[in-house]
């Protein structure tokens, strides 16, 4: 019994150990951009809780696996603009041709931190297998500082990427156990840097944007209970990288996690209203209550609407479509707090357009 | 507790410290991180328009021995100063976009004109001796609008609040006091800095004093100009430093070069008293808020 003790005893504070070191690792900001990019806005809206929600038929399923419950063949086209695009859209065509200068020019005119999302996709998807093009996606994340000696903390992502996803059905006694791969290839240019004036004015190479391909093997599992509720358990490993080439991916785009979620279906008269939380074992992440999201999607006829909610952010948003026709908006909500205490408020409004065929 | 129950505990002990070892082996140092932390505060109290607690927090830490935050520390207090003198330098970006918009600007127009009148004055023989006028003239036309573009890109350089230049002294004072070499880019900074507190000097006529109380001999002349010569050369070397492109390099030095050489000439010169006293009546008239002179 006493060794057992001692075993249980070193177990425990081995993990405690580790836990104390990841602890003190370096946290990202609260606008994650590691993993898939957002195909649509709804996937935007409900982050990591996508996975157990099922309640929409036009979009791609965040999850591999669930693409097994997907009943008919599907193609669509989409894109999605965040406020302040047009700014973000001059940006990259200075990442683009490295024109280094005319960068410093606009970046340090951006005095109000930014954090924009643009991007466009095409997919198609059956019960088995679907394919998705991401010919562009831009997330732009600064936030100035300082005017007495102004200096820039950036994120500038640019990606192109293919994306596949494979799903079997396994029927259990009473519950189905879907699996599924996805495969991702990425092709990013990237500058992540905290830049000051002075420094890109003395030397405009310091500017080091970097381009890497990488690919992705990620695969996951949903426990489905055949019931009227349908209680449901997702597992996901995500950004498992198996191939690299180019430039090493900043720190806050490297990494492996998994998702961990739980959800079921309402019973409803009318639409099917989906509940679901998450949670993402990221060690980036440091505190515990960052890693769990709650979310919700509901869908009725031409309407889908969803709503996710974490600490210190919250997003809203709903799409419709008419014959092939799709338009969404959506409302995203950070609140940041200071060094002193005091709580600020940022605000974004992303809008979506597509068609389903 | 028995023999079994004590070579647990001792086990546990030595587990526990190898654990501790290996397992956070790559922890950063405690003092860098703090420092760090300071650093990052500091800049949250300067965004805050809080730079006196800014300057609470790093002016300790002015003497630390780590080369890696010490300079970091040293420009971040700097800038708390700056702050608080009322110097926005982000006005820099838009003086730094105006002067390269307007030269082309301007030079594309000189050159438009330029071709389309020698172009008439080929196609008509008769004007040919006018063209040498037209040249000297064109050269002319440049040089003037070289001088305002120049005075109007000054007008929009930041400036100290009124009674705050003594901080902006500060900060010069603390980047200029660095124990180890500075980056190319902070080099920069303090050369701007300097830029501004000399054009601020210039305008509250802190240079030429002696000129302003009518008392103006060879020696104090020549002691003023020296001043502002020192003054002018340091921003110019700290700008040659800090602009670490070769053509901008040559271009300050040659600036730096000519400078130089005019006022040699100066400083050779003997001066009667006759002209001395010309010298001050020019400079006093330009120099006081009227035009009229201070001295008889």
């Amino acid at each position: 019994m006493s060794l057992m003790v001692s075993w249980a005893v070193r177990v425990v504070m081995l993990l405690w150990a580790i836990s104390s070191c990841w602890a003190t690792a370096q946290m990202t900001n609260n606008h994650s951009i590691k993993g898939p990019v957002p195909l649509e806005l709804r996937q935007m809206i409900l982050g990591g809780t996508c996975q157990v929600l099922f309640t929409s038929e036009a979009g791609l399923p965040c999850h591999p696996a669930a693409l097994a419950r997907e009943k008919q063949n599907t193609f669509a086209s989409q894109i999605y603009l965040g406020e302040h695009y047009d700014r973000v859209n001059g940006y990259r065509k200075d990442i683009e041709n490295k024109n280094e200068l005319g960068l410093v020019e606009k970046l340090f005119e951006e005095t109000e931190p930014l954090h924009v999302r643009v991007g466009s996709a095409l997919w198609v998807k059956s019960p088995v297998v679907s394919v998705a093009y991401v010919p562009l996606h831009v997330s732009y994340y600064s936030d100035f500082r300082n005017r007495a000696y102004p200096e820039v903390d950036l994120k500038i992502l640019v990606e192109r990427s293919v994306q596949i996803q494979g799903a079997h059905s396994v029927d259990l006694a009473q519950s189905q156990l879907l699996l599924g791969l996805q495969m991702r290839g990425v092709d990013r240019q990237t500058l992540f840097q905290n830049v000051a004036l002075f420094d890109v004015l003395s030397d405009p190479k310091i500017l080091q944007i970097e381009t890497h391909e990488s690919l992705f093997l990620e695969p996951g599992v949903i426990w489905i209970h055949e019931s009227s509720w349908q209680p449901r358990v997702s597992l996901m490993a995500q950004n498992l990288q198996v191939y690299q080439s180019g430039a090493q991916p900043p720190a806050a785009l490297a990494g492996n996690y998994f998702d961990l979620g739980s959800g079921f279906s309402v019973p409803m008269s009318y639409g099917q209203l989906d509940l679901g939380v998450n949670y993402r074992n990221d060690p980036q992440i440091e505190e515990f209550s960052e890693r769990i999201r709650f979310g919700t999607g509901y869908n009725l006829g031409l309407m889908n609407a969803n709503f996710s909610i974490g600490v210190d952010q919250w997003a809203i948003g709903v799409s419709t479509s008419f014959l092939s026709a799709r338009t969404g908006v959506a409302f995203f909500q950070d609140n940041v707090t200071g060094w002193d205490g005091t709580r600020e408020t940022k605000q974004t409004v992303t809008l979506e357009f597509g068609l389903v065929f | 507790m028995g023999r079994q129950g004590f070579s647990t505990l001792v086990m546990v002990f030595f587990v526990w410290n190898s654990m501790l070892s290996i397992s956070c082996a790559n922890k950063s140092d405690p003092q860098t991180s703090d420092h760090s932390l300071a650093v990052e505060e500091a800049q949250y109290w300067i965004d805050q328009n809080q730079p006196d607690r800014a300057i609470e927090i790093l002016s300790p830490l002015l003497s630390t021995p780590d080369s890696d935050a010490a300079e970091r520390i040293r420009l971040t207090l700097a800038s708390a100063y700056v702050s608080r003198s009322g110097v926005d330098l982000v006005q820099l970006i838009a003086v730094i976009k105006k002067s390269r918009e307007f030269s082309s600007e301007i030079g594309t127009n000189i050159s438009d004109v330029e071709s389309k009148v020698l172009q008439y004055i080929g196609a008509n023989p008769d004007l040919a001796d006018s063209r040498e006028v037209f040249l000297v003239l064109i050269q002319v036309y440049r040089t003037i609008f070289t001088i305002i573009e120049t005075v109007e890109l000054l007008e929009q350089f930041p400036t100290a609040n009124p009674g705050q230049q003594p901080d902006l002294q500060q900060a010069i004072r603390i980047l200029r006091e660095s124990p180890t070499p500075l980056s190319n880019g902070s080099v920069l900074y303090r050369g701007m800095l300097r830029f501004i507190d000399f054009q601020m000097n210039l305008k509250s006529q802190k240079y030429f004093s002696s000129i302003q109380i009518c008392k103006i001999t060879r020696d104090s002349f020549f002691s003023e100009l020296k001043r502002v010569e020192n003054d002018f050369v340091g921003i110019l070397e700290d700008l040659e430093q800090g602009l670490t492109k070769p053509k901008d390099q040559s271009r300050i030095r040659n600036f730096k070069t000519q400078v130089q050489e005019e006022l040699n000439k100066i400083y050779s010169q003997s001066f009667h008293e006759q002209e001395l006293y010309e010298i001050q009546l020019s400079l006093n008239r330009w120099l006081s808020p009227d035009g009229e002179g201070l001295c008889p």
